[in-house]
C-alpha cells in the first residue's frame, strides 16, 4: 500500500505536480529555508528577527499575537525609531518566518527562555527596554513579567494590547467569548472544514496552509476592517496548537508575583472586539499595581494595523509618562 | 442562496433507496436506487445519489453515482461528485460484507484559493440485515489524489504573494469509521450514517464526525 502510494506520488510528480509540503510553493519559506532573511540564533532555534534604530538606543520589543502569528502585522510599530527607539520585532519560535518545531519538541519553559534570550540578545547591560505585546504577545510579555519581574531593572514597562488572559479561568472565558461569535451554520466555518477534504496538516508546510485559512477570515469577534485587512506571513500552525493544548494540559496563573512590579503599564484596546471586552481587560489590568486603560474608539483587535496613528498616539503618550526617553 | 437549497431539496423525490454503500450483496440488491441524504459530512449537506444493480463482466456489482452539495458554504464551485462501484467480499445468509471505490472530483473556492481535486474513495461496509431493518459497520479512506489551487487575490495580498498556481500531488483526504442503521418504512428505506472522521494526518476534522439521515427507493 505504501508502495502504491509512494510510486503513485512520483508518478504525479513525473507529471508536474506541485509538492504541497515545499515551502516557497503554498508558503513562504522560512528562516531555515531562505537565508536571506534576517534571523538570531537562540536557544536552539533559529528566528525571524529585525530591528530598526540604533542598536544602543531604548529598547521596545514588539511582541506578536497568536501563538503562531507573526509581526507583520505590527511592522507599523516601526515609526517608533523616529522617537530615538530601537524597535525589535521577532517572531517566536515555530511562528511566522521562525525555525519549525514539531509539537513534541515544544514546551513552555522554552517559550519562557527564548524571550529571556532575544530580550538578552538586544540589551546591553543598563539598556532599558518597555514591551508592547499584542493579544498573545501581551499575555506573553506578562507571563515574563510574572516570573523575573523588572528583570534586574531592565524591564522600565509594557504596552499590553488585548491580552486574552492571565490565568487559565480567564482563558476559558475569553475563548467562550471568542467562540460565541462564530456561526455555526456560517460560510466561515464551512469554507474550513469542508477544505479538509482537499489537503491534511501532514507537515509544516500544509499545516500552516491550512490555518491561514483561518486566519484571513478571522474570528468575528475581532471585528477586522475588511476594507484594511492586517496582512501576515505564515502562521505557524503547530506551535499555536500545541501551546495551547499545554496550557489547556497543565492550566497557568501568570498573576502571581505581578503586584510585585512596581512599573507603570497601559492597557490599550479596541472597542470592537465583543471579546477582549471592557469588563474582562479591566479585570486583566487590574492584576498590575499601576495600569491604565485606554479605548479607542471604533477599532477591533487588529488596531495596531488598522489605526497605527492613534495607537502610536497612544504608546508616545505612555513613554512620555513612565519618561522612557528615546536617544535622538 | 441556501433557502433556494432547501426548497429544492424538498421539491427531489421523496422516495429514496441505498446509495452505492448499501447492505445488500449486488446480486441481492436492487435493480434501481435514488437516495437522498442531508446532514453533516465534512459540511452541512444535502447528497443525492443513485445506484443500479447490473452485471459486470460476469460479476453482479452496483454502480451509483452521487451529488453532494454544501449548504453552509454554497457558492458555485462547492461540491462533490463520485462515481462509484461496489462488489461483495464476504457473504452467508443476511450478513453481507461490501466494498466500494468511488473516484471522486470535488471543488471549493475560499478566501485563500479556489481548490479542484481528484481523489478516490474506498470504503468497506459490513453488517446484518433483518426483514426490515439493517444494521452495519463502515470505515472509508476518502484519498485526495491531485488538487489544482488557485491562490486568491487576497492570499496573494495579505499573506504570499508569490504563492504557486497549479496541480499539487497528494495533498491529504480523510480517513472515517461508523455505524449505519436502517428500517423499512412504507415504500422505501430510511437511514441513519454516523461516525468519526480524521484527516489522513491522523488528526481529528474541524468537527471530528459525520452524520446524515437518509431516505431511498428502490425499483
Amino acid at each position: 500500500m505504501k508502495l502504491a502510494h509512494v510510486a503513485l506520488l512520483s508518478l504525479l510528480a513525473a507529471a508536474g505536480c506541485l509538492d504541497p509540503s515545499e515551502a516557497g510553493n503554498l508558503v513562504p519559506k522560512t528562516v531555515e529555508e531562505d537565508p536571506a532573511l534576517p534571523a538570531i540564533e537562540i536557544n536552539g532555534a533559529r528566528l525571524h528577527a529585525e530591528t530598526y534604530g540604533k542598536a544602543d538606543a531604548p529598547v521596545i520589543m514588539v511582541l506578536h499575537g497568536g501563538p503562531g502569528g507573526d509581526y507583520r502585522g505590527l511592522l507599523p510599530l516601526a515609526a517608533l525609531a523616529d522617537d530615538g527607539y530601537q524597535v525589535v520585532f521577532w517572531d517566536q519560535r515555530g511562528a511566522g518566518l521562525s525555525q519549525r518545531f514539531d509539537a513534541s519538541e515544544l514546551s513552555t519553559d522554552q517559550y519562557l527562555e527564548d524571550l529571556r534570550l532575544v530580550v538578552d540578545h538586544y540589551t546591553a547591560a543598563g539598556q532599558p527596554l518597555v514591551f508592547i505585546g499584542h493579544s498573545w504577545g501581551a499575555m506573553y510579555a506578562t507571563w515574563f513579567i510574572d516570573t523575573y519581574g523588572d528583570y534586574g531593572g531592565k524591564i522600565r514597562g509594557a504596552v499590553l494590547s488585548e491580552p486574552g488572559a492571565f490565568t487559565w479561568d480567564q482563558l476559558e472565558a475569553y475563548f467562550k467569548r471568542l467562540n460565541a461569535s462564530i456561526e455555526i451554520f456560517g460560510e466561515q466555518l464551512g469554507d474550513i472544514a469542508w477544505a479538509e477534504q482537499f489537503m491534511s496538516p501532514s507537515d509544516h508546510a500544509r499545516a500552516d496552509y491550512l490555518y491561514s485559512l483561518r486566519q484571513v477570515g478571522g474570528l468575528p469577534a475581532d471585528h477586522k476592517d475588511p476594507n484594511n485587512p492586517r496582512p501576515f506571513w505564515r502562521s505557524g500552525a503547530i506551535a499555536s496548537a500545541e501551546l495551547q493544548a499545554i496550557v489547556k494540559r497543565d492550566g497557568f496563573d501568570w498573576t502571581r508575583n505581578l503586584a510585585a512590579f512596581q512599573r507603570d503599564v497601559v492597557f490599550i484596546r479596541g472597542d470592537l472586539n465583543t471579546a477582549a471586552t471592557l469588563e474582562a481587560q479591566q479585570e486583566l489590568a487590574a492584576s498590575y499595581p499601576h495600569a491604565e486603560l485606554v479605548t479607542i474608539q471604533g477599532v477591533g483587535h487588529q488596531m495596531i494595523w488598522e489605526r497605527p496613528t492613534e495607537y502610536l498616539a497612544d504608546v508616545r503618550a505612555y513613554l512620555a509618562k513612565i519618561s522612557f526617553g528615546g536617544a535622538r | 442562496m441556501n433557502r433556494l437549497l432547501i426548497v429544492l431539496a424538498l421539491l427531489l423525490p421523496t422516495t429514496a433507496i441505498a446509495q452505492g454503500l448499501s447492505l445488500d450483496a449486488p446480486e441481492r440488491a436492487a435493480t434501481n436506487t435514488v437516495e437522498l441524504r442531508v446532514g453533516y459530512d465534512q459540511a452541512f449537506v444535502a447528497q443525492l445519489g443513485y445506484a443500479r444493480a447490473t452485471s459486470l463482466f460476469g460479476h453482479a456489482v452496483v454502480l451509483d453515482a452521487d451529488v453532494t452539495l454544501p449548504w453552509d458554504t454554497l457558492d458555485a464551485e462547492d461540491g462533490r461528485v463520485r462515481v462509484g462501484a461496489a462488489v461483495s467480499l464476504l457473504g452467508s445468509g443476511r450478513w453481507n460484507l461490501r466494498a466500494r471505490l468511488a473516484p471522486t472530483l470535488r471543488a471549493t473556492d475560499n478566501v485563500i484559493a479556489r481548490f479542484l481535486g481528484v481523489g478516490a474513495d474506498l470504503s468497506v461496509l459490513g453488517g446484518y440485515r433483518g426483514a426490515r431493518w439493517f444494521i452495519g459497520a463502515e470505515a472509508g479512506l476518502d484519498a485526495e489524489l491531485a488538487t489544482y489551487i488557485m491562490p486568491s487575490d487576497e492570499y496573494r495580498t495579505r499573506v504570499y504573494d508569490d504563492a504557486h498556481e497549479g496541480w499539487y500531488s497528494g495533498s491529504g483526504g480523510t480517513l472515517r469509521y461508523g455505524l449505519q442503521v436502517g428500517a423499512t418504512i412504507g415504500g422505501g428505506e430510511i437511514s441513519l450514517r454516523a461516525g468519526q472522521m480524521y484527516t489522513t494526518a491522523r488528526t481529528p476534522t474541524l468537527l471530528p464526525f459525520f452524520a446524515t439521515l437518509g431516505y431511498s427507493h428502490h425499483w
